[in-house]
């Protein structure tokens, strides 16, 4: 299983300082967490699929479209039980919310398809995330990798046994897992432990100011490409200031 | 000594039939993982699998144990298709030891985690405290109170074997071993290789992957050299140790034991052989 969504490639994603990249992508949530018409929603649909389309991601998606397609379905249906209105209007807020899921979770697939997990933790940390954080950040990314490799092994370790995760009641399949997770939970406990430690042997202090070597910096395409993302979002608040965007006559 | 080469007319147990493996997450247009092996397991046989890391020694495992399905060719265990075959059914014809056995340890007591397999087979619980007997008495655990012991606060060597008894305790014909001497001290790894040979003299046919050449030389009749995802050679272990020069060539080496013999033009495989040859000159 490919874990890491990161794509070599060389495109104009791949080469923005991963600082823009991130508030880029705070910039697009913000955009899309303003308007609730599925239109706007749907033009930014299109925005990011041709961002990703430039960033040479959409194998990425390609692999992900179940579970957008899963989280646009989900919203369509969940939403009108929980919003009041007349029901072409509810129908309509939850398209858009449906949409805006999607394009939230396809911008942060950009963002990870185009940078390099050291990249982007180091980008946090210098947008002024504290040190330990950011550690723990990218130390969440290269975990999870480590981690399903263990569970892998011990799904395995039990299935050798007999143990057949299909079939009977919620309860006894939520049995079935006791299983796997003490083993995996025990070996997380172990390795957590020795890698304080080695980190420890080394001197590590996460607090410390660090330099690191191929530091990138601001270019003209970063400068560009921030100017043209705080003009849009300025426009897009001021849209929404004056009441654009938003489908009226919904309510909780 | 090493265990007697099996009757070539025994029962075929295990046949992998131009087997070839890709992991999906390979690289696109990469080698695969196995590549058109062919080879034949019979009853009661003893294998050693040796190979450099990354030959395909452990996929050629979880293949047999039908915890992987080929993506060409086919694995027959007792005849029958592994596709085919249900997680039931697979546990109790080929038994498989992780190389870690935390990988599996899961219970409070030893009893626990040794009756785990037989429960899930659908042994009826009266039959399961004597399966657990049998197989902890066949794993040399039969100190009072083991039964009960926290698996956890067991040594590595006892952890291995709590793992191998309740591999043990579905009564498998075949029992593979992935790498069953790691962390294991000397005396340890003396007293799991003892344990395999037992199991084998008791009728196990039995699969083992190694690194320790001197373990595939001392407890292997027959060994299966791979080398990129492919069969190198495959004969009794004698034969493939006849060659260090091959082998050099596969990134193995053969015991000294053996290189030193070879001086002499003979292969002998252990200090035992050496000693029974000084003995009779």
């Amino acid at each position: 299983m490919e874990l890491f969504l990161y794509r070599e490639a060389d495109t104009v994603l791949h080469r923005l300082d991963a600082r823009t990249k991130i508030l880029g992508l705070l910039a697009l949530f913000t955009v899309a967490l303003l308007f609730s018409q599925p239109a706007l929603q749907a033009g930014g649909l299109v925005g990011v699929l041709a961002l990703a389309l430039l960033g040479r991601c959409l194998p990425n998606l390609k692999k992900l479209w179940v579970l957008l397609l899963l989280l646009f379905l989900y919203c369509l249906i969940l939403w009108p039980m929980f919003v009041k209105g007349p029901l072409s209007k509810t129908v309509a807020f939850s398209l858009a919310m449906g949409l805006r899921l999607d394009v939230m979770v396809i911008a942060g697939v950009i963002v990870l398809s185009t940078t390099r997990v050291e990249d982007f933790t180091a980008g946090l940390q210098r947008l002024g995330l504290p040190g330990p954080m950011a550690f723990a950040c990218s130390l969440a990314f290269r975990w999870v990798p480590a981690f399903l490799g263990t569970a892998q092994a011990v799904v395995q370790a039990q299935q050798a046994r007999g143990l057949d995760l299909k079939g009977g009641n919620v309860v006894v399949r939520a049995g079935r897992y006791v299983p796997l997770m003490i083993p995996l939970m025990t070996h997380v406990l172990r390795q957590t432990l020795l890698l304080a430690m080695a980190l420890e042997a080394k001197g590590f202090d996460p607090s410390a100011i660090r330099t690191r070597a191929g530091e990138s910096r601001f270019t003209a395409a970063d400068d560009a490409v921030l100017a043209g993302l705080a003009v849009l979002l300025l426009l897009c608040l001021w849209l929404r200031w004056n009441g654009y965007g938003v489908v009226e006559g919904v309510g909780f | 000594m090493t265990a007697a080469f099996p009757d070539p007319v025994a029962r075929v147990v295990i046949e992998a039939r131009s087997v070839e493996f890709v992991y999906p997450s390979g690289v696109p247009g990469g080698r695969p993982a196995l590549d058109r092996v062919d080879l034949t397991v019979r009853q009661g046989e003893c294998i050693a699998i040796v190979g450099a890391n990354g030959s395909g020694k452990t996929t050629l495992a979880k293949l047999f144990k039908g915890l992987l399905v080929p993506t060409r060719g086919e694995v027959r265990i007792h005849g029958e298709d592994t596709r085919r075959m249900t997680a039931g059914r697979l546990a109790a014809a080929v038994g498989y030891v992780f190389q870690n056995p935390d990988h599996q340890i899961f219970a409070d007591t030893v009893f626990e985690e040794v009756a785990f397999g037989p429960r899930n087979l659908g042994v009826p619980s009266h039959d399961v405290p004597e399966r657990v007997r049998e197989a902890l008495e066949a794993v040399g655990l039969k100190r009072p109170g083991i039964a009960d012991a926290d698996p956890f606060s067991l040594t590595k060597g006892d952890r291995q074997r709590v793992a191998v008894a309740s591999v043990l305790a579905t009564r498998p014909a075949i029992l593979i071993f992935d790498e069953p001497t790691t962390a294991l001290d000397y005396r340890e790894i003396r007293g799991m290789m003892e344990l395999i040979r037992r199991l084998n003299q008791a009728g196990h046919t039995i699969v083992m992957i190694t690194h320790l050449m001197w373990v595939a030389a001392e407890y292997a009749a027959r060994c299966v050299v791979l080398q990129a995802g492919r069969v190198a050679t495959d004969d009794r272990t004698r034969a493939v140790f006849a060659q260090p020069d091959r082998l050099g060539s596969l990134g193995l080496r053969v015991p000294q034991i053996s290189r030193f013999t070879q001086h002499y033009g003979k292969t002998l495989l252990t200090l035992e052989e050496l000693e029974a040859c000084f003995r009779i000159a």
